[in-house]
């Protein structure tokens, strides 16, 4: 299933507002713990150094300065105090009451540097503790000093205290926060959602326009741009490129439909017409000589345009061609011999320079196909007595250019670049032609196999040339002006 | 009745001339646009048909300036352009038919007839004159019961005086309608025709008779 643009935005944006929001809010929530737990320490330690301050040594040994009723807070384990005293040796000198049999874990730091710990109280609840080593204060400050010398401590105290309202509040924090975040990622879901959808409310526009588009309605079509955002102006402006091409496409198929259907129907109601004219009056015997001469013309006519249409299809939809020395020179002289009799009955002059010998890289069967096309179409156009002029010229690397001429007594420039159009005719009744229309369409097709370029030119308004020129790029360097293509 | 058609094909105009005339209508035939406009604005055509695709000038400009200039003649267009674009461009511009090629014979003549019919402004391919009884798309007449023997320019002269039944017919008018161009029209013609028609309304019992007009034109009467 594939996932719409609208949806993977919203996952994305939602899955990193979240990741972000747990990274931020986890820093947030360690940053918090650290305050409180540092605050919680500062305290144990104040304590702790308090402690300290008591043991006392004199000459009669180790003084304890305290006593459990001077300290309450360590008489019952509800409470929530303990410590424990020991000698360097690991000797318990003293603990507090509220620890009953149970024992303090040593873990001492310096002074400067307590050692902290989290621990499970005798009690059962979870509890946090600093031990320190220190030397206790003595009258006899010089051998304990040299003693200290000699051993980083003389006793060492855990004080511990139940960490229960910090572990509440902490929880309470971090209840804070996953509700914080819940809430915010809900809101950043509804958010995101509501903002891309208004954010690419212009694609939906867009679509619901390309989506009204239909084949009958491209002429009137056009997306409009003035509503989009400026992300989306070159798609809508490509866009209505292509529905421009595909409308000219459109166009030029229905044109080609309509013109194949006037070509065939015509010849088809002749054909109908003429029989049912026999069949209901067949008596009349000239009548029907009459309509049996004209049954065969339409026949003909009908066959023509048959068979060229099926040779354009063929050409347009043939496999590649394998291409073979061909001497047009050779070529041109048999096409020109198979047309000498239509010329002439028209006193029609052939003026040729066409060299002795041009070998040139094509397929002779459809090059001769092209080259009959030009000249019967020359010969056909032009008025009796005219000349035609044919140059054959050839290049380096085997380009070449050929060209035919002769007097233009219809063609404007606008008529150019319909020329090539399957089924067009100057005469757009097409009653003055016996030609079809798709001869020069099928001089294209072979010609664009072939590798050549035709160019119909208009050098002059008396003169028409049709050029011929391989490779397809102009070598030759002829003037293309007033040509098409150009 | 008279008839123009515009038609560039040349084999197809051939046919339809042979056929309408042999069914007994007048034809007159253009092959390019400005021929036919040119008969148009000088003849009084019971009906035109008319191609699309004329040289010289299209069938629909020619249409176009026909309606402009006040010429009420129906028009069929008869053409290979198929598409609904051009039938509905063909009817809009003031035709009053279209029919596509290829077509059958026997639809063109039907359709020729019930547009010859609405000129007249006839909803019944019957007509009862007196005791004549006339169907006009089969172009019989019955006298009495009786199917009469009518050549069909007969037919049609007495379709045409049926039509005008009690009103002056005036010579030019029949000599108009019935007659086409290549017809060469002596001064007799038109009486003879109506002599030969009315030899031929004389069954017993007739009730329909056509009275000459001196130096005027004939009327059709139908005497109870």
């Amino acid at each position: 299933m594939k996932k719409s643009i609208r949806s993977q935005l919203t996952v994305a944006l939602i899955v990193s507002t979240g990741i972000l929001m747990l990274s931020g809010f986890s820093a947030l929530y360690i940053l918090v713990e650290r305050a409180l737990l540092k605050q919680f320490d500062q305290t144990l330690l104040t304590k702790t150094r308090l402690l300290t301050l008591f043991p006392e040594v004199d000459r009669a040994g180790i003084n304890l300065e305290f006593t459990e009723h001077s300290l309450p807070e360590f008489d019952r384990p509800d409470m929530g105090e303990y410590y424990q005293l020991w000698l360097r040796d690991g000797t318990v000198l003293s603990k507090s009451r509220s620890l009953g049999d149970a024992s303090l874990r040593p873990k001492f730091g310096t002074e400067a540097r307590p050692a902290f710990q989290n621990i499970r109280l005798p009690n059962g609840r979870r509890g946090r503790a600093a031990g320190v080593g220190f030397f206790p204060s003595s009258e006899l400050r010089n051998p304990a000093a040299k003693e200290a010398a000699e051993h980083p401590f003389a006793m060492g105290l855990v004080f511990a205290r139940e960490r229960t309202d910090l572990d509440h509040l902490l929880a309470e924090v971090r209840f804070g926060i996953l509700t914080t975040g819940i809430l915010l990622l809900t809101l950043t879901g509804w958010m995101v959602s509501r903002a891309l959808r208004k954010g690419l409310a212009p694609i939906n526009r867009l679509t619901q326009e390309v989506e009204a588009l239909e084949a009958n309605s491209l002429t009137a079509t056009q997306i409009t741009t003035d509503h989009l955002p400026v992300e989306l102006i070159p798609i809508a402006v490509e866009l209505n490129f292509l529905i421009a091409r595909l409308n000219e496409a459109f166009q030029r198929e229905r044109r080609l439909t309509a013109d194949i259907a006037h070509e065939i129907n015509t010849p088809l109601s002749e054909l109908r017409i003429a029989s049912e004219v026999a069949l209901k009056w067949p008596d009349d015997l000239e009548a029907t000589q009459n309509l049996a001469q004209q049954t065969l013309d339409s026949v003909t006519s009908l066959q023509d345009i048959t068979c060229k249409l099926l040779e354009l299809a063929r050409q347009q939809n043939a496999v590649e061609t394998d291409l073979n020395p061909v001497n047009l020179s050779t070529l041109w002289k048999e096409i020109r011999d198979l047309y000498a009799a239509k010329a002439n009955e028209r006193k029609i002059v052939l003026a040729e320079t066409i060299p002795a010998e041009v070998i040139v890289k094509s397929h002779s069967v459809l090059l001769k196909m092209v080259l009959s096309n030009l000249l019967e179409n020359a010969i056909e156009y032009s008025p009796s007595e005219a000349t035609i002029r044919c140059t054959l010229s050839s290049h380096q690397e085997g380009s070449w250019q050929f060209s035919i001429e002769n007097p233009n007594t219809a063609l404007c420039t606008a008529d150019l670049e319909h020329l090539f159009e399957p089924l067009w005719r100057h005469d757009s009744s097409r009653t003055a032609s016996k030609h079809s229309g798709l001869g020069l369409s099928l001089v294209k097709t072979i010609a664009t196999r072939l590798g050549i370029h035709v160019h119909a030119c208009l050098p002059s308004p008396e003169t028409f040339r049709m050029v011929l020129e391989y490779p397809v790029k102009n070598t030759s360097g002829f003037d293309q002006s007033n040509c098409y293509p150009a | 009745m008279r008839i123009l058609i515009a038609e560039d094909s040349r084999p197809l105009l051939r046919s339809l001339q042979i056929t309408l005339r042999k069914t007994g209508y007048a034809v007159d035939v253009a092959e390019d646009g400005e021929s036919a406009l040119w008969l148009a604005e000088s003849n009084p055509y019971d009906l035109i048909i008319l191609d699309l695709m004329l040289p010289k000038l299209n069938g629909l400009d020619l249409l176009h300036r026909l309606r402009d200039h006040g010429q009420e003649t129906p028009v069929l267009i008869l053409t290979a352009l198929d598409a609904i674009d051009d039938r509905v461009k063909g009817l809009k511009t003031g035709a009053d038919d279209y029919l596509t090629k290829p077509f059958a014979l026997e639809e063109l003549l039907a359709r020729v007839e019930a547009l010859l019919r609405r000129k007249r402004g006839m909803r019944n391919p019957n007509l009862h004159v007196g005791n004549l009884s006339i169907d006009t798309s089969g172009r019989t007449v019955e006298c009495s019961g009786q199917q009469m023997d009518l050549q069909p320019r007969e037919y049609a002269l007495l379709e045409y005086l049926i039509a005008r039944a009690d009103n002056l017919v005036t010579r030019t008018e029949i000599e108009a309608h019935l007659y086409d161009e290549n017809t060469e029209v002596f001064s007799n013609v038109i009486d003879s025709a109506i002599c030969t028609l009315r030899k031929k309304l004389t069954a017993p019992g007739q009730t329909v008779f056509i009275r000459t007009r001196k130096g005027l034109g004939y009327v059709l009467e139908v005497r109870v």
